[in-house]
């Protein structure tokens, strides 16, 4: 019986190998370059002999059937091969040229409004920005997602369910082959609505900062609280995939378990923990919320003691990355670990089009996405070419976090300063 | 040729799999049980037994099974979505080996019986999916007494399991295959052409095995 890849699994070639993408668990792998010529040829009718002849004609590198039978059966622990089945040919492509970004964005985040029905303090949105982009516009981009082969479109706003085409838009995203995934406060979403988003939409993640109403409203709309544990219901009900963003404060740091523990209860397949960054709300909020060196750790230990303990994937934003030091480098590689991600793995667009490096920098503007999502993508060299310097810069885990720009930039005005609330005791 | 990195996606598995090594024939030393230790922090080993359980995409890693076998436990009871494995080891005897391999049969969707050699042992594996309520509380008693220091949080008891497989290791030391012959006919009707009067426990492990 030969290995097939999965039909759900897209994967796109890159100058190092390829990246494969599930499109049914968004599980993402990044294979070296005989990989993902092994990879693309597993249609279920060749056989690993033949496969290994074609490696050895495109890179002229001989890799024996063992090694391709352990590298299978990786991918089938992953979810990547299946046996049994036949998968779609690919006509592969040369690998591109080498370069230090890829080939395009693995995920768009896509405002689709700044408006919003709430007014948390905590918001970073720039609420003057007016203009959106039209149903067509953003059908358009999403085209020119598929044509490149982005993998997922990430929806947030504002609050998205304002717009009244988003299941439109999502429905869209589905067909051209794209995961889209919806970032919302939740208070707009009603069953009807689930219903029409069930088996198009990838995952939503509904806001909650806490596990019970007075820590959730400390820095959020009133009712939200109940708001959130309704949209919960309907999700669950309509068997839609739901994750728990909590943004970290003072406030809730020392209650990071119950949160976890009541995240699970609720069902949600995913809790992910976002440093604060500055507010465009309120100016005073950041310098309250953000977090010191040792809130930090006490965050880092909290998580270290609950891993595993709960029906949860827990991860955390790339703005918290260092908090995985204990990771040996290694490690961190395999775990597709890449610290600041902005403009490198995404791409942020506002909902008048203009693109930037994350949802969170506006002082490195990309052009706006109407002239092209390609240019767009390789005109962020300079932003890609910064480095973080002094200690941060011979940090043995700086190429796995690179530090937060967007909280550099506020606090220092320097994008390669280092004074960033990481706790890491440096060398020099 | 490599993967290079692997990053889990939104998926959550609230499966989980769980894992119980259990020492029949000597308690652990203190060594052993902090040896062990190192292959997941999330076991904390007693002299007899060690469990583990993982949830969603998390397992043990790879080839820790065998080790662990090969090395300080004699029995395995796994269970992972269900689909279920009892594993037995015993010292490396060539005629014994010789004597167990007949009874390997690969039935439905890989479940069956394996008989490997691994380090200086034998191990025996039977991949099964099971009735799994289908138990009478400690009717397969054996005698040895195990300390409560074991903190994990496995869901899944699996004693009963660990006892029928003690003694099944204990007929086969006795050169009684009886009950392997039982789980080869279950899943390879025919494979054995003899006619074998089966003993409590290959009874036991015929009626609880379920066909796929």
């Amino acid at each position: 019986m030969h290995y097939a890849r999965n039909p759900e699994v897209v994967i796109r070639r890159e100058h190092f190998g390829g990246i494969a993408f599930n499109k049914a668990n968004g599980t993402l792998i990044e294979l070296d370059r005989e990989a993902c010529i092994f990879f693309e040829q597993l249609d279920g009718e060749t056989s690993l002999q033949n496969i290994g002849k074609q490696i050895q004609d495109e890179l002229n590198v001989n890799v024996s059937i063992p090694r391709l039978y352990d590298v299978a059966e990786s991918l089938i622990g992953n979810g990547f091969i299946c046996k049994g089945v036949k998968s779609y040919h690919i006509i592969a492509e040369d690998f591109p040229e080498q370069k230090d970004y890829l080939s395009a964005p693995e995920s768009v985040h896509l405002a689709v409004t700044h408006r919003c029905n709430y007014h948390c303090t905590s918001c970073y949105v720039d609420d003057s920005v007016t203009e959106e982009m039209t149903t067509t516009e953003i059908k358009n981009l999403i085209d020119e997602m598929a044509d490149m082969k982005v993998f997922q479109l990430a929806i947030g706003g504002g609050e998205p369910f304002l717009r009244d085409d988003l299941v439109d838009i999502v429905r869209y995203a589905r067909l051209k082959g794209i995961v889209p995934n919806i970032t919302t406060n939740g208070s707009l979403l009603t069953s009807e609505i689930a219903e029409q988003l069930s088996g198009h939409i990838g995952q939503i993640q509904i806001s909650v900062n806490g596990h019970n109403r007075s820590l959730h409203e400390s820095f959020r709309q009133t009712e939200s609280f109940d708001n959130a544990l309704i949209v919960m219901k309907i999700l669950r009900e309509q068997k839609i995939k739901f994750g728990i963003n909590v943004l970290l404060s003072k406030d809730n740091l020392r209650e990071i378990e119950q949160i976890i523990s009541f995240a699970a209860k609720q069902g949600a397949s995913t809790i992910n923990f976002l440093r604060p960054k500055p507010s465009k709300s309120e100016s005073n909020w950041y310098e309250r919320a953000r977090l010191s060196e040792n809130d930090y750790k006490t965050v880092q230990e909290s998580l270290k003691n609950v891993l595993g303990n709960y029906h949860i994937k827990i991860t955390i934003d790339c703005a918290l990355s260092f908090l995985m030091n204990s990771e040996s480098p290694d490690d961190l590689q395999k775990h597709g670990v890449y610290g600041c991600s902005g403009a490198r793995r995404f791409l942020s667009i506002h909902p008048d089009g203009n693109t930037y490096p994350c949802s969170f920098i506006d002082s490195y503007y990309g052009g706006n996405i109407k002239n092209g999502l390609k240019g767009v993508w390789e005109g962020f060299n300079e932003f890609r070419e910064l480095q973080v310097t002094g200690k941060c810069g011979v940090c043995n885990i700086s190429k796995f976090c690179a530090g937060c720009k967007a909280i550099l930039l506020y606090e220092t005005n320097d994008i390669l300063s280092q004074k960033q609330g990481c706790f890491i005791k440096k060398s020099t | 040729m490599k993967i290079i990195s692997i990053r889990n996606g939104f998926e959550c598995d609230h499966s989980s799999s769980n894992y119980e090594f259990f020492s029949s024939e000597r308690p652990l030393t203190k060594e052993e049980r902090k040896a062990i230790s190192g292959y997941s922090s999330r076991s904390h080993p007693g002299t007899r037994k060690a469990t583990f359980s993982y949830f969603g995409d998390y397992d043990l890693p790879s080839g820790a099974e065998k080790d662990l076998l090969a090395n300080y436990f004699d029995i395995m009871v796994s269970e992972s979505y269900d689909w279920w494995q009892f594993a037995i080891a015993f010292e490396y005897e060539k005629n014994l080996f010789d004597a167990m391999k007949k009874y390997e049969c690969n039935g439905a969707n890989d479940m069956g019986i394996v008989i490997e050699k691994s380090g200086k042992r034998i191990i025996v594996h039977i991949y099964c999916q099971i009735e799994y309520d289908d138990f009478s509380p400690n009717r397969f008693s054996i005698g040895i007494e195990e300390e409560e220091d074991d903190e994990s949080d496995v869901e899944v008891d699996f004693e009963n399991y660990r006892n029928l497989l003690i003694n099944l290791k204990r007929e086969i030391l006795k050169d009684d295959f009886s009950s392997l012959h039982a789980v080869c006919s279950f899943f390879k009707p025919g494979k054995l052409d003899e006619i074998v009067e089966y003993t409590k426990v290959g009874k036991k492990l015929q009626s609880i095995l379920v066909e796929n």
